[in-house]
């Protein structure tokens, strides 16, 4: 009897994994291995000294400040969206799920746009804000609020499938207990989804430390003031001060392969507690 | 449905319409109302500015492209990490986030010196890519990668084999046996990751600016044309084209989305 | 705690769950909700715990905060916390007036596991126990809070057989000792024989028989409870003169009530079924078509001479041997105890 035709033939096996691995290794490692090759193309020294320049530290402390920001309220909403969508039918659901993604769709600059003609001097609250002395654009909470608009989905949609997954019948057995609607929230659901939540949050942060469009736009590209660390790679290498640029890059780069790391495990956690959601209890 | 059994309906939908209401729908009001303001004529000569049409047309069809590539590709790798599981699998299969996670000014700034003319690659290479049009393309490419792979693998994650190993023993060959039975169960994934890739190419900006150059009339893309318009304090100017950006990506989607069939299937965006 | 039910309805959407359901639960009894997928019995269970809410009638049930006990077919435990999380939750959640110090707490945990002989089983997590294990802690956990009803939700439906047969002689001890109101779901006609003192029988959102497990099984109320509950042998025939007609026997019956040439059925008990080799008025004739003998009593299996319908009769066998069937044989099958219910031929509820 012939051998049944269950998977390709080792030849084209082979043949197709080396393409895929050549389209990875060409598209993927070539890139991140020039970062670093470029930041220490004049030396050690030089490498360090341009990481430890002072508006290279502010830079960096503003992409944290600005992150932390923005994952906290991303956070917050992502839990209530993601309860909403997750244990509830209603009608309008699927809309407001399509509107929830909708920042997917925005170009990063078209969003720093929209935030401009709201806070900006000539926006809507333009005047109010300059009356008060609330500096809005070209300053940290625009950035933060940029950066959240172009983040704000990914909460939302890695805790909601988790949620769906773990139906309604540990709430209704803690409910019989005894245990009231904030109890079982935090008892229960969400410790029961604390995967989904971390690979969301980890997605937004890498998302957020990474955003260069949106506030491009919105914070004025202020040295040492507001401008975030991409952004001040960005201008290093307009004044061709390529190795501090790609030292700053490569600062980013290994927290971009941290986030990689983290992910890839947090979803694997997210997967196996899905999986035992929704099989036998 | 009745009553929801479930405690906290009302909380979480009121948090969810404020928050929403506030951080997504009351900017994008700001931006129609501001393109609204516009008088027509006004509109008209911005739609059909030559250097926004040339931006367009670039990156429409570098997005396509990348798209495309994309697709090809992000179908194979993802074939190849849930099928083959090569040695290494797991790094590799972490590695495909990585334009995700990397800032793009950094993806921009190393695909530059790579693929300048002395650069890595481009001293191999008898053309031009880095401030050309496929230079976008290229980075276009780079951004786009996980979106396929990662809408195609959990798919290809939960086909059941039976189904191949019936068509199998009714003597069907294998390259009959992926076109007939394994593809009908891609469609929608592949839809919907050749949808996000183009929807992110549409909107890319720090990944192109670098390889780009920006130079008018041949490289540049949409966005960029907003900034410059920006600096010069041209927010109306800079509106209309978001505008029009916006309306082409939309349309595109739902485009997208119609034509992949199916009653009610929403394509997800995200 | 008496619970009580009056005109009670329920729907959704276009379904009809409940139908003016009423029903009255005396305390310390141990009743069962039995019947088909879809009869109402679950939604009828839901509503006496408060997880679901009637649109029509009323609920009598002096229930405050976590004195309701509820066991899911599912077990619903907390996955993420241990077998002694689980358990001493409901303990946990309480107003810090009504709560036991922790010492407290634990004592009752572990006396609560001894009960359900999971003593060990505190530091476990619920992925490592076994389905029959798992459903013992959500008894457990039900349990420690001293609940006022008890209410079970298919209990055992997700577990394997001898599992299942232990486990509800285990939950009948357990209310013997406890005396706790229970109500459990069942489609199991043979668990509520065998565990409750009440057996309610539902059927498309209606009670079709309410009554001890011997009233139900020996005297059904409707051709209904009849199928359901035990095997039944089911003739098809018309009255006639008084007497069922079928296929040229003529059936005595007990009481009147039907007309005359109204189509009706008779309805039997296998054991209540004996088999002859000589024609004796009011019996049918039949062919032998299967010999059982593997079991506690032989099975004959019968195809009517004159419409092919198929019956059963239990025989001891000692009866089987004095009679030397062989298949294909004709023999005369007479009833001696049946029920007639009116109605044409055709299942009465929905598989």
């Amino acid at each position: 009897m012939a051998e049944l035709a269950r998977t390709e033939p080792r030849a084209v096996r082979v043949a197709l994994t080396a393409l895929a691995l050549a389209f990875l290794g060409g598209f993927l490692v070539v890139p991140l291995a020039a970062v670093f090759a470029e930041a220490l193309a004049q030396g050690w020294r030089v490498y360090l000294a341009a990481l430890r320049e002072p508006e290279a530290w502010a830079a960096l402390r503003l992409t944290l400040e600005a992150t932390l920001g923005a994952v906290l309220l991303n956070t917050s909403f992502g839990l209530a969206a993601a309860w909403l969508l997750g244990k509830f039918q209603f009608p309008g659901r699927r809309l407001l799920a399509v509107l929830i993604d909708l920042p997917f769709a925005v170009s990063p600059v078209v969003a720093g746009l929209m935030f401009m003609l709201v806070f900006g001097a000539q926006g809507w609250l333009g005047p109010w804000l300059i009356d008060r002395d609330i500096r809005i654009a070209f300053a940290l909470p625009g950035i933060v609020l940029a950066t959240t608009f172009v983040t704000f989905p990914f909460v939302a949609r890695e805790l909601a499938p988790v949620f769906q997954a773990q139906g309604g019948e540990q709430e209704e057995a803690a409910r019989m207990l005894g245990a009231s609607g904030w109890q079982t929230f935090w008892r229960v659901s969400l410790p029961g989804a604390r995967w989904g939540l971390a690979y969301g949050v980890i997605l937004c942060t890498a998302r957020a430390m990474g955003e260069f469009g949106a506030v491009s736009v919105v914070s004025g590209h202020i040295r040492g003031l507001t401008n975030t660390l991409p952004l001040h790679v960005e201008t290093l290498y307009n004044e061709y001060q390529f190795a501090a640029a790609f030292a700053c890059a490569s600062l980013l780069s290994l927290s971009a392969l941290a986030t990689v790391g983290l992910k890839a495990w947090a979803g694997r956690r997210r997967a196996a507690a899905m999986q035992t959601s929704r099989s036998a209890p | 449905m009745g009553r929801p059994r479930l405690p906290g309906f009302r909380l979480s939908l009121g948090l969810t319409l404020a928050w929403l209401g506030l951080l997504v729908l009351l900017p994008l009001a700001a931006l129609v109302l501001k393109a609204a303001s516009a008088s027509p004529p006004q509109v008209w000569a911005a739609a059909r500015s030559p250097r926004l049409l040339a931006a367009l047309r670039l990156s429409l069809l570098a997005g396509f492209a990348a798209a495309a590539v994309n697709l090809l590709f992000g179908t194979l790798l993802a074939w190849v990490l849930v099928r083959y599981r090569p040695a290494g699998a797991g790094l590799l299969d972490a590695l495909v986030d990585l334009p995700f996670a990397l800032p793009t000014a950094v993806a921009g700034i190393a695909l530059t010196r790579i693929y300048m003319p002395d650069g890595w690659v481009g001293r191999w290479l008898p053309f031009k890519v880095a401030f050309t049009p496929l230079g976008v393309f290229v980075a276009l490419v780079f951004i786009g990668l996980p979106f396929v792979v990662r809408t195609v693998q959990p798919v290809l994650l939960e086909l059941p084999p039976e189904e191949e190993e019936a068509a199998a023993c009714l003597g069907a060959s294998r390259p009959r046996i992926l076109l007939r039975v394994v593809l009908p169960h891609l469609r929608p994934a592949l839809f919907t990751g050749f949808a996000l890739a183009l929807a992110r190419g549409l909107g890319e900006y720090g990944s192109v600016i670098f390889i780009s150059a920006n130079l008018p009339f041949r490289t540049e893309i949409p966005p960029l044309l907003i900034v410059s318009r920006l600096e010069q304090y041209d927010y109306l100017g800079a509106t209309l084209i978001a505008c029009i950006l916006l309306v082409l990506s939309f349309a595109l989607l739902l485009a997208l989305q119609l034509l992949q069939r199916g009653p009610g299937r929403a394509v997800r965006l995200g | 705690m008496t619970l009580e039910l009056t005109a009670v309805s329920k729907r959704f959407g276009a379904f009809t769950a409940l139908d003016q359901v009423s029903l009255r639960i005396p305390d310390g009894q141990l009743v069962a909700l039995l019947g088909p997928s879809g009869s109402g019995k679950t939604t009828l269970l839901r509503i006496l715990a408060g997880l679901e809410t009637a649109d029509q009638g009323l609920l009598a049930a002096d229930r405050g905060r976590g004195q309701v006990g509820f066991v899911f077919q599912h077990y619903a435990l907390f996955k993420h916390m241990s077998v002694f999380e689980n358990v001493a939750f409901g303990l946990k959640v309480r107003p810090r007036r009504e709560r036991p110090s922790r010492t407290g707490i634990r004592a009752r945990v572990q006396a609560i596991l001894d009960t359900v002989q999971l003593g060990w089983a505190g530091p476990r997590m619920p992925d490592q126990l076994s389905g029959g294990q798992r459903q013992r802690v959500a008894l457990a956990r039900a349990l420690v809070t001293e609940p006022r009803v008890l209410l079970l939700d298919e209990p055992f439906g997700a577990l394997d057989s001898q599992v299942r047969k232990d486990l509800r002689r285990w939950l009948r001890r357990l209310h013997d000792q406890t005396g706790v109101t229970t109500v459990f779901v069942t489609h199991d006609q043979e668990e509520a024989l065998e565990v409750a003192d009440r057996i309610v029988v539902l059927n498309r959102g209606r009670i079709e028989q309410d009554g001890t497990p011997q009233e139900v099984y020996e005297r059904p109320a409707s051709a209904f409870v009849y199928q359901f509950l035990g095997q039944v042998n089911r003739m098809q025939g018309r009255m006639r003169a008084g007497s069922l007609e079928v296929g040229g026997a003529s059936l005595a019956v007990a009481e009147g009530g039907l007309a005359e040439g109204a189509e009706a059925a008779a309805y039997l008990r296998p054991h209540h079924l004996q088999v002859g080799l000589a024609a004796v008025p009011g019996s049918v004739p039949a062919f032998v078509r299967r010999l059982h003998q593997a079991g506690p009593f032989a099975r004959v299996h019968l195809e009517a001479v004159h419409d092919g319908t198929e019956l059963e009769a239990h025989l001891s066998q000692e009866a089987l041997d004095a009679l030397e069937l062989r298949p294909g044989q004709v023999v005369y099958a007479l009833p001696s105890r049946l029920d007639i219910f009116p109605g044409a031929p055709g299942p009465d509820y929905v598989i």
